[in-house]
């Protein structure tokens, strides 16, 4: 592990089995966060963002199983004689051990996109932040309480004080979010891990959340593993981006160089396809072809070869790209950029193979 | 800009109320005004985007022009090929079936938009069938002709919906709606339930159709890139009204209402070095049971004054093609999406 | 939303073929399948559902067949066996292999009791015959034959034992099912054409008679039902003949069980107005019938099928229950609820508790048809999401 990381997945693989098949829900996905950095993931639906994240937790529904891989963290808390480090594959880890159950709880928080279900209905908001606070810290009722409004405050839950007592389902999406938001920094967390927590927003709300969101992340410098589909998002709020694609990260680098100096063919495409104010109005767009492949039917060779502009048949269809790093900070999944990649097998097979695919 | 088009269609006061289910005994207390009074026309061949935050009325807007669901009030006027103009609100139940021919919808949600239950032929061939159009052979040629334009493989119409991606039953909803070669067609969040990837491939058969066809649309989105991507002039709603109508070009450069600027503000942007400053609203966008009085954006205005909150200001013109809604429309300098330079 | 996990996602349940030309041919099969189709092979995987199906069809020709099937007239008493017990089939005899036989009965007075004991007398075997000449019946009520499925051409055989009058009760509860699964479908067919027209208006029309019908609804489903049952059977006539009675008896199990149909018809009608699709037909110029015979009939069908396999067991138990206690079916018909009346009293279990053999058929339909609802249930929406 790098000697300053926080987190660093090499090579994970989490498949779900099914009747029909087997789902590679995430094929080999190597990431590094460091301490207090915002990380972004990207990717279209199905591409295996959640469960990437859900592996963090060890929070895989069954019937989906870790195959492979480590997913090391940095594990530092606060023991009776001072700041206590040590590593911990959390791949490694029974879902259910007492060290996991710790991890869980007080290092790696985690927010979701629909907030509704990870509150109890029954409860109120209130009583649910009081809950945590009461998880983690040392204190009475009343001063969780105090303590509870305090975060509501914090997240900018207006009127905090007489807003404790609602039930959930009397905050708008917005709040709940903002509430979860509270629930999750708690336990003041080294890693906040935030599956799409604006994607069922509105833009002026998720203006404000993503706006919340830096702030508090400067305030209690953790890091975030900030999970979205929307590349504008990612531009906003994250230092590093990780661009998955059919369950592996194809590229990862700082936001600017990715945004700027995309290397990976689908990275590029993807810059191309989308809207641009004041850039594309009127133009037609360079469009990605075809359609995301079905998880069950992965194409063989590099997972994006069918709808890739710069396929080469006889590689692309053949061989699985390896995950290179060009300098210190980029990496990239493609064989135009492995040093060692095979050269084309222009057997006819294969090339036929690659352009009925395509 | 282009010189003025005659208007295809034409929007007077339309208006939109139900009931709401409020009360522990959901007595029906009040009412929703998802609708409230909007006016508005649309050139022949060009776009009119629909922007707004979620409830504030973009798709009975859509709906109620089309009479999916009857209208409260006012009136919907169209004018096809420069003929005459039809009433299309108070058409008769017979002429309304006649004249559905003209005018078509494609939805959001690629699911529930498709009858899971019929093949995808029927489903192109229904508005075909039901309007009499074409008979017999004559159906499944139309059929294949605009399955091929939407780019759908002609040997799959044999085939259910539940065959297909998001990305394929939206081009199906497409074909469904260009099969009877409508003037009008209402885009209701068309790309908003796709991926990113796909979202570009949709986009561009619309704009391609529109183009080959001459289509007039409504294009309702939330998402503002789109919009200005596909629209020639853009509206914007807030709780059931349009607070600023005006040229693509002119609102995302100059808005009049600090509604359209803060809605701007908060569009995420490409570029991580130019970091949006929203205009941080206060609170959230209200029900739409019980709007604020006078001017239904003034609690969360940076830019409200006593006025605000009584009176409601007047929809009208302050610039050359720019309408908007606020007391202070030719004073403010708002900022826009875009700079010009 | 996605669009890839669209395809598979709901290829979830659809089993693939292993080799690559058979899956294509496969998927071209799922991708081109009607909803029966689909309904169908998700069905099939239900393994509860197919054994549920399976028991059905079975209780499904007894009832047709039932004088071919049974040994015995129902109303054949075989006076030298009141209360028998049930005779075992043997196939063995010395350890040597034959073909299924009983074996004849000897009784023997205990000689304290006093009480009748049954033996059974290994010197006498009786071969079971295939399609022998019994009791006169007409088979569909029209052909005269004498045929029967089985029998023993001397002596007698009763599988289940026989009641006090000597009767076969493996006969009797042939005929009962008859009469128990036709008060269901009836029952079910009153409570569905009731539901399907009182529901049908309740959601298309709404408003006012939909508000109107709710609250009817409410206050009938808030009676409770077995009482409301048992005061209706109490009201018939003692002197009407069995069988008004017994239409009276379908009737009122028909009438209280629409209710539940009634709801669920109108919020699937509620909510398929709401579907995309059925806008996108009204906005083409569909007219209002081909709305609902085109788009709304089809997608609340399988629904419909499924709340029927689901209300079956509730009027079959309401009709054993009226006729258990002797407010429902009456002597000389025969009913599963009829039969038990005989196995009323602490002796009869004690003594003769053969005569609780029409409890195991109840449970069996019940059970047969909550699995099959079930499996239903989860096939009648092929396409969710
Ligand atoms: N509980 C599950 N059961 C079966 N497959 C699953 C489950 N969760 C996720 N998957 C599959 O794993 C893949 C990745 O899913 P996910 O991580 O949720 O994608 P994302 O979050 O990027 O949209 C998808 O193909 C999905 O079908
Ligand atoms: N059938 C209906 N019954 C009652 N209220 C409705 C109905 N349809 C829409 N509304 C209400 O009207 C408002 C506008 O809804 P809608 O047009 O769907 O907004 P948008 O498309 O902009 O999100 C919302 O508050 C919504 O709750
Ligand atoms: S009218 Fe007043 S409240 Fe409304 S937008 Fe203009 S300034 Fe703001
Ligand atoms: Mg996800
Ligand atoms: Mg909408």
């Amino acid at each position: 592990m790098n000697t300053n990381s926080l987190l660093e997945i090499q090579d994970l693989r989490v498949s779900f089995p099914l009747d029909e098949g087997t789902v590679q829900a995430v094929a080999g996905v190597n990431l590094a966060i460091q301490p207090g950095q915002v990380l972004g993931i990207v990717g279209e639906s199905g591409c295996g963002k959640t469960v990437t994240a859900q592996s963090l937790l060890r929070i895989i529904p069954p019937p989906g199983r870790i195959d492979g891989g480590t997913i090391l963290f940095r594990s530092s808390k606060q023991s009776g004689n001072g700041k206590d480090e040590n590593i911990v594959d959390l791949a490694k880890l029974n879902p259910k051990s007492e060290m996991m159950r710790r991890i869980r709880g007080n290092e790696i928080a985690m927010i979701f996109q629909e907030p509704m279900s990870s509150f109890s209905p029954v409860h109120t908001v209130g009583s649910q932040i009081m809950e945590a606070i009461l998880l983690h810290q040392d204190l009475s009722k009343q001063a969780a309480r105090e303590r509870a409004i305090e975060y509501m405050r914090l997240v900018g839950v207006p009127g905090a004080q007489d807003r404790m007592d609602d039930y959930p389902h009397q905050f708008s999406g917005g709040m709940r979010q903002r509430a979860m938001i509270a629930v999750a920094l708690s336990c003041n967390p080294s890693l906040l891990v935030a599956d799409e927590p604006t994607t069922a927003l509105d833009v002026t709300i998720q203006a404000q959340i993503l706006d919340l969101m830096r702030r508090l992340q400067q305030q209690f410098g953790m890091a975030v593993l900030f999970i979205t589909h929307n590349l504008g998002v990612i531009a906003q709020i994250a230092d590093h981006v990780a661009i998955m694609y059919l369950g592996q990260v194809v590229e990862q680098a700082p936001v600017r160089e990715i945004l700027r100096h995309p290397k990976h063919p689908y990275t590029m495409d993807l810059l191309r396809a989308v809207p641009r104010l004041g850039k594309t109005a009127g133009q037609r767009l360079v469009a990605i072809e075809g359609s995301i492949p079905s998880p069950l039917q992965r194409p063989m060779g590099c997972p994006f070869h069918p709808r890739c502009s710069k396929m080469i048949p006889g590689v692309c269809n053949t061989h699985v790209p390896q995950w290179v790093a060009l300098n210190e900070i980029h990496s990239v999944r493609c064989v135009l950029y492995e040093p060692n990649a095979p050269t084309p097998n222009l057997e006819p097979a294969n090339v036929r193979a690659a352009s009925t695919l395509a | 800009m282009s010189e003025p088009r005659p208007h295809l269609l034409k929007v007077k006061n339309l208006k939109k109320y139900y009931a709401a289910r409020q009360g522990m005994f959901g007595d029906g207390s009040g009412t929703v005004k998802a609708i409230d009074g909007i006016s508005f026309h649309i050139e022949q061949g060009e776009t009119l985007g629909l922007v707004g935050e979620s409830g504030s009325g973009k798709t009975t807007t859509g709906r109620v022009i089309l009479r999916a669901v009857e209208p409260t009030e006012g009136q919907v006027l169209f004018r096809l090929n420069g003929g005459g103009i039809t009433d299309f609100t108070a058409l008769p139940k017979q002429a309304l079936r006649a004249f559905r021919r003209n005018v078509q919808m494609i939805f959001q949600d690629p699911y529930s938009s498709l009858n899971p239950r019929m093949t995808v032929r029927d489903i192109i061939a229904e508005p075909l069938v039901v309007s009499g159009l074409a008979k017999g052979s004559e159906i499944d040629d139309r059929v294949r002709q605009v399955a091929l334009r939407c780019q759908l493989n002609i040997e799959h119409l044999r085939r259910y919906p539940h065959a297909f991606s998001g990305g394929q039953r939206q081009r199906i909803g497409i074909a469904r709606a260009l099969v009877v070669n409508p003037k009008f067609v209402v885009c209701d969040e068309p790309v908003s339930a796709l991926d990113v990837s796909i979202q570009a491939q949709i986009l561009n058969l619309l704009m391609d159709a529109q183009q080959e066809f001459g289509l007039t649309y409504l294009f309702i989105a939330h998402d503002l890139s789109v919009v200005e991507h596909v629209s020639n002039r853009v509206a914007v709603m807030y709780l059931g009204r349009i607070v600023e109508l005006a040229p693509t070009s002119k609102l995302f450069y100059q808005p009049l209402h600090p509604y359209t600027e803060a809605l701007m503000s908060a569009i995420p942007d490409l570029d991580p070095d130019r970091m949006m400053q929203p205009k941080i609203l206060e609170g959230e966008i209200p029900s739409p049971a019980n709007p604020p009085r006078g001017c239904h954006f003034h609690p969360r205005c940076a830019y409200a004054q006593e006025i605000c909150k009584t009176t409601v200001p007047e929809f009208k013109e302050y610039k050359p093609g720019q309408f908007a809604a606020c007391h202070f429309a030719d004073q403010l300098q708002l900022q826009g999406a875009l700079k010009s330079n | 939303m996605a669009s890839a996990t669209g395809v598979s996602g709901r290829l979830g349940w659809f089993r693939r073929a292993p080799q690559d030309t058979d899956a294509r041919d496969a998927e071209i099969k799922y991708y081109t399948a009607s909803q029966f189709q689909l309904i169908w092979w998700k069905f099939k995987r239900h393994r509860l559902a197919l054994i549920g199906t399976f028991i059905l069809a079975l209780f499904l020709v007894i009832a047709v067949l039932a004088e071919f099937l049974a040994p015995y007239d129902p109303f054949n008493r075989n006076a030298e066996y009141l209360f028998g017990p049930p005779q075992a089939i043997h196939f063995f005899e010395d350890g040597t292999l034959h073909a299924p036989f009983v074996y004849g009965i000897t009784f023997a007075m205990d000689p304290v009791s006093f009480q009748l004991s049954v033996k059974e007398d290994t010197s006498v075997r009786i071969p079971l015959q295939l399609f022998v000449h019994g009791d006169a019946y007409k088979l569909f009520g029209i052909f005269p034959t004498d045929i029967h499925l089985f029998g023993v051409e001397k002596g007698f055989v009763h599988l289940m034992g026989s009641d006090k009058l000597g009767r076969d009760l493996f006969s009797r509860i042939l005929f009962a099912t008859r009469i128990s699964l036709s008060i269901g479908v009836i029952g079910l067919f009153i409570a569905f054409f009731l539901g399907l027209i009182i529901g049908g208006i309740s959601g298309f029309f709404g408003g006012a008679i939909d508000n109107v019908i709710q609250r009817f609804i409410e206050f009938i489903r808030s009676i409770p039902t077995l009482p409301l049952w048992m005061a209706l059977a109490a009201s018939l006539p003692k002197e009407w003949p069995p069988l008004q009675v017994y239409f009276a008896i379908t009737l009122i199990i028909g009438l209280l069980g629409w209710t539940h149909l009634a709801r669920r018809v109108r919020g699937k009608l509620l909510s398929l107005r709401e579907e995309d699709y059925v806008t996108a037909a009204k906005i083409a110029g569909s007219s209002d019938w081909r709305i609902i015979f085109r788009h709304m009939l089809p997608s609340f069908l399988s629904y419909i099928i499924v709340d029927l396999s689901i209300s079956f067991p509730y009027m079959i138990l309401g009709e054993t229950a009226l006729s258990f206690i002797g407010l429902g079916l009456r002597p000389p018909v025969i009913s599963w609820g009829v039969l038990l009346q005989d196995a009323q009293n602490v002796r009869a279990i004690a003594l003769y508790p053969w005569l609780f053999a029409p409890v195991a058929f109840v449970v069996l339909a019940v059970l047969a048809f909550s699995f099959v609802g079930d499996g239903l249930r989860d096939a009648a929406d092929p396409y969710s999401r």
